[in-house]
């Protein structure tokens, strides 16, 4: 009777129940890891029109953030300053500086300065600061040290189930209301605990309510 | 299993002649798509749609291949380089400002949105309509962003400029010329101001003004004097032929009145009885408690029967009034004339006789005469000085005249659309097209805009300042919320232009107007700001008090006291320097108004009157378009009509009697004709309308020159749409003796009565499972509310136990809930405009209406009731999401994104959504709607402005998802994240969420809040023994409930 498969095929079970799980796991991971916001989006650092430094005014010269972000605090938005703003001090600091012509312009045209937007959520999903802030959620759990970037680059994916992390288990990040602002603090190092109700979830900063992040569709997709 | 239902509950409901003669296609029950649906559903080729679907996926396809799908688009943030102080980006602002909208002036609301104004609501400070809106006010947003309007002014079809027409317009409306000008109906104290200095001959055409009513006060001895009603007080009201409710005069106030004289507090009932007597079937005549149908011409006569009896039931003639001459006629209806001038005479002092438009003056003096001497006059009928300046003004007849003999060498037509809605006999049309110079300032070209020598681009009342003075002698100022999207001019800067001869801003001669009236001791500057703010300058004066008293002579009101001298209402004042602004005003003093009825030319009049015989045609103003101004908004072209549920149409309007008889059916499309012109109608077959008479509603059929959505070709369509343009055959008179001929061809109508109708018999393999028919809409009188309260609590059917564990408890926290209540709702169709404003929802075309694919997510549902088809009452009922506590479409959605929120939402997550529409077919109410197509893109494809209109704080939806009903949860979220921000225990306050229907809600019928806590509004009215829930028996916990609807009839006609 003649052999229909050569000897060599006896090594095809081995190599199938090797080499199989080895490229699933590897098109598990390069999916798990390439095509998740982890890699398309955190780093994203597009060109500014005008060089502004984050690390140079929030860092070096260490302006609160709300100087220029001022409706944090009150709105959805942490809005990107009008150029009036910029004008407070550039009218007589660096007031010939090459660098700020365009924030030159844009005062005296009233036209727009054109910003490229960093922190990209879909239209879909309903992001407001005031929330947050008001929860004592700090700017660098989301934004990373703004304050030690030249050029502004996106430090976390903002993806739904990174969202969903936090707002199932918010103790980790929160801080004193105080600190929001605070770049340096690090609320994995820092020993704060937020008081706490009768089942262990953490209050508000003024410890009068439970700190209920909506983790329901509608919290944020309207 | 066949348990008996309450027995006040026995009145049959159904929703159309079909389905009650079980003529009903059942296909419609069985399949999402209804009757000849499938016939449209492929169009030949590949249609535009197709086509730019095709282009555009190979567009999105070598972009992301080019881009390497790697990124997002790169996104611009572009904040303003000089920002307001009180501006944040992305928070709403709120503006007041007032407008004259469908023949009313109203105080509006304004949102607007990082600078484009999204939504009109009520100013809930304006006495004139207390936060009210109706449907043309929720709409009017959608006319600014009209796709259609004029961008410059054209002359002769060409392209000019603003520059050349004044060059033009200095000699043609220069000394010497003969200028007339044509205005609608004029209460804007500086535009009245504007014309005067004009020196023009005026003349008034506005299908909103009053007409008949003016004449009828000018036969009572009131002339310059107006009525406003003030319902919430009344006992009895008793209307003939005024669709008080719907479309005449200020319904939004009425609304709101007639549903506080109808409040139910826990199982006491004090409700107003509504007696009605119209030929047309209206939504007012669908809440009347007493409703009588009657053929136009017969409805005087039938007044004049009820007032003999009244001045025979002990009340005194007024001094000075024949009424002997009468021709009373109580069309074989003797007991219904008793019972309502029995209960006008038991109700002296808390009745009102309203009397519609459509009747000719006499009839309206009558009707004066009556609330006169029944001392109505003051309570709820109140009289004032004319707010209009245009009441001596002559009528568009008079000015055809006045071109016939040359007299007009110049004519400026101030808004309005003469052409198409003056009388069909005077050929106006042509009329204009003889006068050497003539200009028409307006949104749009239409019908009149063919005639002129210029068309000249008007601005919105959103873009332009302007006055007003509402019908209760409110007066507000009319801001701006934007410069001018286009190169357009105010009515009242062309006429200070034409006057003066100089270019104004609109703001100026406002400030100049507003002055004159006086500031009661303020500095000018603060109660300018304080006016603007608050959107009115304060409650009006009355000036009723000497009328009240019976009918008093002409002597006896001379000295009357108590009548204050009118503030700028009926005079100008003296004008003031500009420089003297930061000073106090004094207004001038006009002359005292005085008051009087004086009934000398009454007899007369009213002996002239004759009752017509055979069929007879009643033209009416149309509960969507108006008289047609509004033929190019969508939204109001795909509303349903309160009562035909028609969509995108008007028709010809029959009884079943009527119809039958002439041999006619739904579609038949016949020839109508008056004093021997003719126009082709499609005839609707309507229970409730009066017989022998044909209802033709105006506005309709103006193809493609009323704008793209009133030619209704915008999207592919399959289906004729437009309806029929009843101007053709329209005289002077709202009624006139008609023959109808011919049933010459078929028109596909498309009534959303129909849609989502479940049949409750099911055939099983165990064999057909009846259930009981019950009614949706629990109804009783006030007797039987009386004697069983909890009337409405029906029994269930099937034991109310569950094999499942509740998987969520709703005990804790906030818990929305709504209540509607039906008592007061009287089937308005502003909610569902208003809904269409705040949720970008979009419009889907009548062939998709068609087959059943309307977004509107809230929709009135209307049901007849009782046994005889030509004369059945009809109920009213907003259904939306009912956010069912354990919800059936939750359950089966394979992706989980539709889901319940901790505080009792039925959330929905587009993005999540998938299409599969397990979710609308589960659902009991059939309120999700599903986009078939790119409904956004699609609409804003056919109008790119309307994408300034939406919503930002709610997605814009896209094709293949699920949407419906959401609660407004971007306004409980917004509620919720400020008071996570600012309330210590993070606690809303009752009020604090209100949904865009309550908001709008003209009576009030709708509330909403936490069901949690015992203490809110929404709670209290779901502990009324009223309460109840829809189709209980499923265990689906509906979070929004209905408050039973209660009737009043007159006992002595049961």
């Amino acid at each position: 009777m003649a052999v229909i498969f050569p000897r060599w095929t006896n090594l095809m079970p081995t190599v199938v129940a090797v080499v199989v799980p080895i490229v699933l796991a590897a098109v598990v991971g390069v999916v798990w890891y390439w095509f998740s916001p982890w890699f398309t989006d955190v780093g994203y650092q597009p060109e500014q029109p005008v060089a502004f430094s984050h690390q140079l005014h929030a860092g070096q010269m260490g302006m609160d953030c709300r100087y220029c972000h001022n409706t944090v605090e009150r709105a959805a938005m942490a809005a990107v300053p009008p150029t009036n703003t910029c004008m407070n001090c550039h009218k007589v600091v660096k007031a010939d500086s090459e660098k700020l012509t365009l924030v030159r312009e844009s005062a005296e045209t009233g036209e727009a300065i054109e910003w490229v937007r960093v922190h990209m959520l879909p239209d879909y999903a309903y992001f407001d600061h005031s929330a947050h802030l008001a929860a004592g959620v700090g700017c660098n759990t989301c934004h990373g040290r703004i304050d030690q970037m030249e050029v502004v680059t996106q430090n976390q994916p903002l993806s739904m189930s990174w969202c969903l992390d936090c707002h199932r288990n918010p103790g980790p990040n929160l801080r004193p209301p105080e600190e929001i602002t605070n770049m340096a603090w690090d609320t994995a190092t820092a020993d704060y605990h937020r008081e706490t109700d009768e089942n262990g979830h953490p209050m508000d900063p003024t410890g009068t309510r439970t700190l209920q992040p909506p983790d329901n569709c509608g919290g944020c997709h309207r | 299993m066949n348990r008996r239902l309450n027995i006040v509950d026995s009145k049959p409901q159904w929703r159309s002649i079909e389905e009650r003669a079980g003529e009903h296609d059942e296909q419609l029950a069985e399949t999402e798509s209804p009757n000849g649906a499938r016939a449209w559903e492929q169009t030949e080729g590949l249609s535009r749609r197709g086509f730019m679907g095709a282009a555009g996926t190979t567009l999105a396809a070598t972009s992301a291949l080019l881009t390497g799908c790697i990124r997002k688009p790169v996104e611009n943030i572009v904040p303003l380089a000089d920002r307001p102080e009180d501006r944040i980006p992305g928070a709403p602002l709120y503006y007041n400002t007032a407008a004259r909208i469908g023949g009313t002036v109203m105080g509006l609301r304004v949102t607007s949105q990082d600078g484009r104004p999204t939504k009109v609501d009520g100013n809930p400070d304006h006495p004139a309509n207390d936060g009210g809106a109706n449907a043309f006010a929720q709409a009017s947003i959608m006319e600014l962003y009209d796709p259609d309007r004029l961008h410059a002014p054209t002359k002769g079809g060409a392209e000019g400029t603003w520059e050349e027409f004044q060059t033009w317009a200095k000699t043609a409306f220069g000394s010497g010329k003969k200028v007339a000008v044509l205005v609608e109906e004029n209460q804007s104290p500086s535009l009245g101001k504007a014309l005067e200095a004009l020196g023009a001959r005026v003349f008034v055409h506005d299908m909103g003004r009053a007409n008949n009513a003016i004449a009828g006060a000018a036969l009572s001895g009131m002339a310059g004097w107006r009525a406003w009603l003030d319902l919430s007080k009344a006992a009895v009201i008793a209307s003939f032929d005024s669709d008080f409710l719907g479309v005449e005069g200020d319904v939004v106030r009425n609304t709101k009145n007639y549903a506080r004289s109808r409040k139910v507090v826990g199982d006491k009932a004090d409700l107003s009885r509504l007696y009605m007597v119209e030929p047309n079937f209206t939504n007012t005549g669908a809440n009347a408690d007493n409703r009588l149908r009657l053929k136009p011409s017969q409805v005087g006569p039938f007044l004049a029967a009820v007032a003999k009896k009244v001045f025979a039931g002990g009340v005194a003639t007024p001094k000075g009034a024949d009424v002997s001459g009468l021709k009373a006629d109580d069309a074989g209806q003797a007991a219904f004339a008793d019972a309502l001038a029995k209960d006008l005479v038991k109700n002296r002092g808390r009745g009102a006789v309203l009397v519609g438009e459509s009747q000719p003056a006499w009839v309206h003096a009558l009707g004066n005469m009556l609330n006169g001497a029944l001392g109505n006059v003051g309570a709820t009928v109140h009289w004032i000085p004319s707010p209009a300046t245009t009441d001596t003004a002559e009528g568009v007849d008079a000015l055809a005249a006045a071109i016939k003999g040359r007299q007009v060498d110049s004519l400026l037509i101030l808004g309005g659309n003469p052409a198409l809605t003056a009388p069909a006999g005077l050929g106006f049309g042509e009329l204009i097209g003889t006068v050497a110079n003539s200009a028409h300032l307006t949104l749009r070209a239409d019908e009149t805009s063919a005639h002129t020598t210029w068309t000249l681009p008007v601005s919105h009342f959103l873009e332009s300042w302007g006055d007003h003075v509402a019908s209760d002698g409110t007066y507000a100022i009319q801001q701006p919320l934007i410069a001018p999207l286009f190169g357009t001019w105010s009515p009242l800067q062309l006429v200070h232009f034409l006057a003066e001869g100089k270019v104004v801003s609109g703001n100026e001669l406002v400030k100049a107007s507003a002055k004159a009236r006086g500031t009661k001791g303020e500095a000018f500057d603060k109660a300018w700001n304080r006016w603007l703010h608050d959107g009115h300058s304060g409650a009006p004066e009355r000036f009723d008090a000497p009328l009240a008293q019976g009918a008093p002579a002409p002597a006896d009101v001379a000295e009357a006291d108590g009548v204050e001298p009118t503030e700028g209402a009926t005079g100008d004042g003296s004008s003031e320097d500009g420089a003297a602004m930061a000073e106090a005003v004094v207004a001038p003093t006009p002359a005292k108004p005085t008051a009087r009825w004086d009934w000398s030319k009454f007899g007369a009049a009213a002996s002239k009157a004759k009752a017509g015989s055979g069929f007879e045609v009643a033209f009416a103003l149309c509960p969507k378009l108006f008289d047609g101004r509004f033929a190019n908004l969508a939204w109001l072209q795909e509303l349903p009509d309160p009562v035909t549920k028609l969509s995108w149409d008007n028709a010809l309007l029959l009884s079943p009697a009527t119809a039958s008889a002439k041999g006619l059916k739904r579609g038949d499309i016949v020839s109508v004709t008056v004093e021997g012109r003719s126009v082709d109608a499609g005839v609707f077959v309507l229970p409730g309308v009066a017989d022998d008479t044909g209802i033709f509603t105006v506005g309709h059929g103006r193809g493609k020159v009323g704008g793209r959505f009133a030619a209704a070709d915008w999207n592919d369509y399959t289906v004729p749409a437009g309806g029929f343009n009843a101007y053709a055959i329209k005289g002077a008179d709202w009624f006139a003796s008609a023959e109808v001929s011919g049933a010459k061809g078929e028109y596909h109508f498309v009534t959303t009565q129909e849609h989502g109708r479940l049949d409750p018999t099911v055939e099983t393999p165990f064999g057909a499972v009846h259930y009981d028919r019950r009614p949706l809409v629990h109804e009783a009188t006030v007797e039987e509310f009386a004697a069983e309260p909890t009337f409405a609590q029906e029994k269930p059917l099937f034991p109310l136990e569950s094999l499942f564990e509740p998987p969520v408890s709703y005990e804790h926290g906030h818990q929305w809930g709504m209540t509607i209540d039906l008592t007061t709702c009287v089937g308005c169709n502003a909610c569902t405009i208003a809904c269409q404003a705040e949720n970008n929802i979009q419009v889907a075309g009548k062939d998709r209406v068609a087959v059943g694919r309307e977004l509107h997510w809230i929709r009135l549902d209307r049901y007849f009731t009782g046994e005889d088809e030509n004369n059945p009452e009809a109920v009213f009922q907003p259904i939306g999401c009912q956010h069912c506590e354990t919800a059936p479409c939750e359950t089966v959605c394979p992706v989980g994104a539709t889901s319940h929120s901790p505080d009792g939402l039925n959330d929905m997550a587009y993005n999540r959504c998938i299409g599969t529409r397990y979710c609308a077919n589960n659902c009991p109410f059939k309120v999700r709607r599903f986009n078939f197509f790119n409904f956004s893109r699609e609409n804003h494809e056919a109008n790119t402005l309307l994408q300034m209109q939406q919503n930002q704080n709610v997605t814009v939806r896209f094709r293949g998802v699920i949407e419906k009903c959401t609660y407004c949860t971007q306004r409980v979220q917004k509620a919720k994240i400020a008071a996570k921000r600012s309330s210590p225990d993070g606690k809303i306050a009752d009020g604090a969420i209100v949904p865009a229907c309550a908001e709008t809600c003209p009576a009030d019928a709708i509330t909403f809040g936490d069901i949690n806590d015992p203490n809110t509004a929404v709670s209290k009215m779901k502990a009324s023994p009223r309460n109840y829930a829809l189709l209980q028996d499923l265990n689906i916990h509906p979070r929004t409930t209905f408050l039973a609807k209660l009737r009043n009839p007159n006992p002595e006609l049961a």
